[in-house]
């Protein structure tokens, strides 16, 4: 591929990837906000329900771990590609 | 269920995690074994039995509050962007072996601070230990209670050694077996996976059980939950926050999760999978917690110890095989931790500690490689020994089972004291060494004092007056309510305390010290080791590698001796070829048969060039400049060396010449010196001939004849003089004796006496003739005789004119003679003060060419010298001497 084959969305595509670090960099504090946030809030009340208070722990978990690996994943795969072009 | 069985099952386990450590070593670098799956697995360390049978007691006792151990490990690896990818790369950088050895290197390489870091760990890790022997031998107990026949687990402590014993046994074998320069085991990584297999599985499976099994699905539990006791607790928000920041900095801190997660790590890249796996792999484990933990409450009889519910759920229901299994996950776990946690330590306690005191003891030359490796080994073998040791005593002197269940957490709070120096240390180039040190000791005292001590209970190390009343009844010194904040949980408390006086102290300490050049360069290689490093991929060996590192070893050591030591070890490697593997041990043989050649550093920096393991970093640069320095100061001798000896040959090939002329001289002069005894000889004979046979000759006649032999006979006399005065001069067994005596004086009465000829005229320049010398008068006379004399016999001016000059030279008196004859050439002027040297026979009769050499003689015995002065119009000679003249010697 020649110069003036590349796609205008080579800039485009760096950007794309910066913009995933930044979401990487930002996942751990939206963690911190739904698992610290709520656990302030309940403090010193009984909870009215305790299942639904764990579902609700575990739920965040799974999301935070789920976000974590989609993240991760197109960030290896597009810091690759960038690498190799 | 027999007990027997269990025993035998749990060494089949032992045997297998054996075979697959054993394996694993065996195959080396094969690509499986350092999947991104397998550290994620080995990461698991970090759940150990207090994680296994704890947890589950924990919620049983607290409500979901047991989350917060597994929620802040999980916000750290989501957030792995931020602090691990840099610690890991940090570490495969560095080189790093332990995170005492991390502080250590990004402080300038501090032992010191090591060695602050290693003991912190180990006062940390000790109980920790001493947790999980606590839990396999209870399980062992929970068995043998339930149990019919076989062997009784009453002696507690006796199992437990046992155990201790046995792990010892396994760390060592496969934590010291050799001496990796990056501090990985495979063997036991590939174990601790293999047993994260087995306790998470163990412990779905009692989980499904217990909610299939026992109770009717997820509603029933859920039900079961709303109902129980636990959900009437309030919700300690206090607790919750700190726990999750706690347990956040215990994955970073905790000795045993920096080994596997920095220092074993293979592969930067793995992180990225360990980010999300790792996360589930808790999510996993945590999952049936609250299950089992509400149903073990509702069905087990009141006052059932909550921390053994995984097992003793299945024994109730009578399900052996799955108690079994149980009963194994725990014991991984338990193992797992306690192998991680010895090898970590033991590299601390043996790096930082036992060898600096080793070396220092023994002042052995570090250079002797070999010694140096086998003493590592076997100091890192007492360390585990040591390590274990600690953590049986631990547990003999705690006993009781509810001192121990608060321990995870103290221990946790412990370790994280490191925490502001490590994460200051890598995003914060101004930390310094004093800050750290400042930071740790502050926040340590403050751990111990406030949340360590007291936790061996009132009455235990600290009198109940104590901890009611603080020391000496200093109120606001109470350790569980310090400066008089009164009302927190304990653990929030010395937590709040701990840590904010630590980095209060870091961040004061790091701000008004300055870091020293090391420490400085340390600082800027971590905080910017991205912009420093290429991005590191997995240590791979391949073929390429190895042919590189052929080639560049041929070129440093030569062709033969390079692939003598590749074939070598492709043959110790069990391969035909002559290229072996590139593993870790075969590159460290080879940078040592390199830094034979080239000096370590250098052998070091060109290896990691080509295997790419490792970037160089600013030590090895350092060195490799030390080194240069060294190099070029060696060659800058062997030029002056050099030079001198070019100055030397050049003054040899002179001697030589000298020598040479000399030699002509010495054979010109045996024939000259022959034909001039000959000469008087001849005459003598005759006219002695001719007075015995020659009758009738007159009275004149005879007197004339008589007189020639007279004459020749003196002159006979003179050369033979002449030879011995040289030759007793040379001997040095010549006495002088000095008298005092004006210059002048010395010219007058030699010159009145001397024979001047016919024509030979004097003048005299009398600037010095009044210095007063101190000088043998005999010979120096001899020496004056023998210039003018000279001047007489070889000046062919027609009017032959002698000036002497007496003057003064510094310290030195100096009389010069100079005639006005044509003077000697240049090319003679060297040998004219050498014996039996004559520069032409004409007009030389009765003169054996010895008479500079003895003048040479006598100044040089003087104390001064004789030398022919160039470029006075004819011959020139200058006479210098001390005025005082040298002490004779003999």
């Amino acid at each position: 591929m020649n110069k003036e084959d590349r796609p205008v969305f080579l800039e485009s595509d760096g950007y794309r990837l910066r913009r995933i670090v930044d979401a990487l960099r930002f996942l751990p504090f939206l963690g911190i906000f739904f698992v610290v946030v709520p656990g302030i809030m309940l403090s010193g009340a009984v909870p009215r329900s305790l299942s639904g208070v764990g579902i609700y722990f575990f739920a965040i978990w799974i999301v935070l771990i789920l976000l974590t690996a989609i993240l991760t994943r197109v960030f290896a795969k597009r810091g690759k590609e960038t690498e190799e072009q | 269920m027999s007990i027997n069985l269990l025993i035998a099952v749990s060494f089949a386990y032992v045997a297998l995690l054996f075979a697959v450590a054993f394996a694993a070593e065996r195959a080396g670098n094969r690509g499986w074994l350092r999947s991104p799956i397998i550290y994620t697995l080995s990461l698991s360390v970090y759940c150990t039995a207090w994680t296994f049978y704890g947890a589950v007691g924990y919620a049983a006792r607290s409500g979901l509050e047991f989350l917060t151990i597994y929620l802040g490990p999980t916000l750290v690896f989501v957030g792995w962007y931020w602090i691990l990818r840099k610690l890991v790369r940090i570490g495969r950088m560095q080189r790093v072996t332990s995170i005492a050895d991390l502080i250590s290197s990004r402080y300038g390489k501090s032992n010191a601070l090591a060695v602050i870091v290693t003991m912190m760990a180990v006062v940390g890790t000790t109980p920790y230990i001493a947790l999980q022997l606590q839990s396999v031998t209870l399980s062992f107990q929970a068995f043998s209670e339930t149990s019919s026949g076989g062997w009784r687990f009453e002696d507690l402590n006796g199992t437990a050694l046992w155990i201790a014993v046995g792990l010892a046994f396994f760390t060592i074998l496969f934590g010291t077996r050799n001496l990796d320069t990056n501090e990985r085991h495979h063997g036991v990584v590939m174990a601790i996976a293999l047993e994260a297999i087995v306790k998470l599985l163990a412990l779905l499976a009692v989980g499904i059980f217990v909610v299939w099994g026992i109770a009717g699905g997820l509603g029933d539990i859920a039900a079961r939950m709303d109902a129980s006791a636990i959900a009437s607790q309030k919700f300690n928000g206090g607790r919750w926050v700190g726990l999750t920041f706690l347990a956040a900095t215990a994955i970073i801190c905790l000795p045993r999760m920096f080994q596997v997660m920095v220092v074993e790590n293979s592969d930067e890249r793995h992180l990225k999978t360990a980010a999300w796996a790792f996360p589930l792999y808790l999510f996993a484990m945590s999952l049936f917690v609250m299950p089992i933990a509400v149903m073990g409450l509702s069905t087990l009889p009141e006052g059932s110890n909550p921390d053994l519910f995984v097992l003793t759920l299945p024994l109730a229901a009578g399900q052996g095989g799955l108690a079994l299994f149980a009963f194994l996950g725990g014991f991984s776990s338990a193992t797992s931790m306690v192998i991680v946690a010895s090898i970590a330590l033991s590299t601390m306690v043996s790096n930082h500690i036992m060898m600096p005191l080793y070396l220092a003891y023994t002042k052995s030359n570090a250079s002797m490689s070999g010694d140096v490796r086998r003493a590592i080994l076997m100091t890192r073998r007492i360390s585990i020994g040591a390590v274990l040791g600690l953590g049986y005593g631990y547990f003999r002197l705690s006993g009781s089972g509810e001192a121990l269940a608060a321990i995870g957490l103290i221990s946790f709070a412990g370790v994280a004291q490191v925490l502001p120096a490590l994460i200051g240390g890598i995003f914060w180039r101004g930390a310094t060494r004093w800050g750290a040190v400042a930071g740790l000791i502050g926040g340590f005292t403050i751990w111990a004092y406030t949340l360590f001590l007291p936790s061996f209970g009132e009455g235990g190390l600290m009198s109940v007056m104590f901890l009611a009343d603080g020391p000496w009844g200093i109120h606001w010194l109470r350790p569980r309510a310090l400066f008089g904040i009164d009302g927190l949980d304990p653990l929030v408390h010395a937590l709040i305390w701990s840590m904010s006086i630590n980095t209060f102290l870091f961040t004061v300490f790091s701000l008004v010290s300055f870091p020293n050049p090391m420490e400085r360069l340390q600082g800027a290689q971590m905080v910017n080791v991205f912009e420093h490093s290429i991005a590191p991929g997995g240590w791979i060996g391949s073929r390429a590698e190895a042919e590189d590192l052929l080639v560049m070893a041929q070129r440093i050591i030569g062709a033969s001796e390079a692939l003598k030591v590749f074939q070598v070890s492709a043959q110790e490697q069990g391969k035909t070829g002559a290229l072996p593997d590139p593993t870790p041990q075969f590159i460290d043989r080879l940078e040592r048969v390199l830094s034979g050649s080239v000096g370590a550093a250098t052998a070091h920096a060109m290896v990691s060039q080509i295997t790419g393991g490792t970037a160089v970093s600013v030590q090895d640069l350092m060195a490799v400049a030390d080194e240069t320095a060294q190099m070029k100061e060696y060659s800058n001798q062997l030029e002056a060396k050099s030079q001198e000896l070019t100055i030397i040959a050049r003054q040899l090939g002179e001697a030589n010449d000298k020598l040479t002329n000399l030699s002509v001289q010495k054979d010109a002069f045996l024939s000259q010196i022959s034909h001039e005894l000959r000469t008087p000889m001849t005459s003598i004979r005759s006219f002695s001939e001719i007075l015995r046979d020659t009758s009738g000759i007159g009275e004149g006649e005879i007197t004339r004849y008589s007189s020639i032999i007279h004459d020749e006979t003196m002159r006979l006399t003179r050369i033979l003089d002449d030879l011995l005065d040289i030759s007793v001069l040379e001997n040095g067994q010549v006495v002088m004796t000095a008298e005092d005596i004006t210059l002048g004086a010395v010219l007058d009465k030699v010159t009145r006496n001397v024979n001047l000829g016919p024509d030979l005229k004097i003048s005299r320049q009398r600037a010095g003739d009044g210095i007063v010398i101190s000088t043998d008068v005999g010979r120096l006379s001899q020496v004056i005789i023998n210039l003018i004399t000279n001047a007489r016999k070889y000046c062919i001016a027609k009017q032959p004119r002698l000036k002497i000059v007496t003057g003064q030279m510094g310290d030195m008196v100096v009389i010069d003679f100079i005639d006005n004859g044509k003077g000697i050439p240049a090319k003679s002027r060297d040998i004219i003060f050498e014996k039996f040297s004559r520069l032409s026979d004409e007009s030389g009769a009765g003169s054996a060419g010895l008479g500079l050499a003895i003048c040479r003689e006598i100044m040089e015995r003087m104390g001064g010298s004789i030398a022919y002065l160039p470029g006075q119009g004819g011959a020139a000679f200058r006479l210098t001497m001390p005025q005082k003249m040298a002490a004779t010697k003999h």
